[in-house]
């Protein structure tokens, strides 16, 4: 496994967001985007928007706001680069970073992993209503998610 | 009519529907469910699949239904992993308990002779499996109000508002506690 990344304030970091978590008639995201102690998010400076948005898309996300980590930061919150590695045995998502993390396993416990995104990170950390709403309030909707006929 | 997500129909009817999407189906015989439209397990769909049945695609429209009741009663199709980052599914219960505060917001605002399809809040599915019911943006531009809808067993709402000066949190497990909220919405206290 190579070395972590270690983000900086300036990095930019992708969420994808469910199209029920999206008011489109105002085009923005609601609080509930942002809403989990381990929030997931994509390292813009480890792939590329168009990347991060077709992986999205296989799971049926089709929208992508992003911001800036020095906001995660500024909230209090800790940002760890950590590559979503798939167990084989289990096809569950094993996380080595955090030992807190609900997919977390210790390197005994796991032998064959396969990693499905190098670019991902994940926000931790206690987040109040107050919290969240700053997120909605301050990302930037990179791709809106399309209209349905 | 009653929707399902399911690979076991769309395995076997792959120009109609693809893998994991929802699908409306309908059957001579329907089976009683609680609720009007109700997600079947993959299992109920198994057994169903001895009925001659019409497939066609009918996914809820997350994006533009705003109407708040129907959010809410297709929170049961989120299925695990509804977020890509691991979301769990929302039970029966939860969606009754927040089905429950809409009743009450309802009343209130329809008792208060104010017409609910302005007031009626926004619902929206929490990555951590709260329900959130939002009042704010372009309709509600002093004041704004969001109540959550937490998996807790105690005092499992939680409420923000803000207005320009200040933000307020807390939680409550009365229902009864959202009136001095809806109060303060419109500027009443």
């Amino acid at each position: 496994m190579t070395a972590n990344y270690q983000v900086q304030p300036v990095d930019k970091l992708f969420r994808w967001l469910h199209p029920g978590q999206f008011k489109w008639d105002e085009m923005r995201p609601t609080s509930a985007a942002f809403r989990d102690f381990y929030m997931s998010v994509d390292i813009a400076e480890l792939t590329s928007l168009k990347a991060s948005y077709e992986r999205a898309k296989k799971l049926k996300k089709d929208a992508v706001a992003s911001f800036k980590a020095q906001l995660a930061l500024e909230l209090k919150q800790k940002i760890y680069h950590c590559p979503t590695q798939i167990c084989k045995a289990t096809n569950e998502s094993v996380c080595m970073v955090d030992a807190e993390c609900r997919a977390y396993k210790d390197d005994t416990s796991v032998k064959e992993l396969t990693c499905t995104n190098a670019a991902h990170g994940c926000v931790v950390g206690n987040k109040t209503n107050s919290v969240i709403k700053s997120f909605a309030k301050t990302c930037n909707v990179e791709i809106f998610p399309p209209e349905q006929s | 009519m009653f929707v399902v997500r399911n690979s076991a129909i769309t395995a076997n009817t792959p120009k109609l529907a693809s893998l994991s999407q929802d699908v409306a189906i309908t059957i001579a015989s329907r089976p009683s469910f609680i609720g009007g439209d109700t997600a079947l397990s993959k299992s109920s769909t198994a057994a169903n699949n001895n009925f001659p049945i019409q497939v066609y695609q009918t996914e809820f429209d997350w994006i533009t239904n705003t109407n708040a009741f129907q959010r809410l009663k297709h929170l049961i199709t989120l299925k695990d992993n509804w977020d890509g980052y691991g979301a769990t599914e929302f039970s029966k219960q939860h969606i009754d308990k927040a089905l429950e505060l809409f009743t009450v917001i309802q009343s209130y605002f329809n008792a208060s002779n104010l017409s609910f399809s302005h007031f009626s809040p926004f619902i929206a599915p929490c990555s951590d499996g709260a329900i959130l019911f939002e009042w704010s943006g372009k309709r509600f531009p002093d004041r704004e109000l969001e109540i959550f809808v937490t998996t807790k067993l105690t005092d499992p709402f939680e409420y923000l508002k803000s207005n320009q000066d200040c933000e307020e949190e807390g939680r409550f497990a009365d229902l009864g506690c959202v009136i001095p909220l809806l109060e303060w919405l419109l500027g009443s206290n």
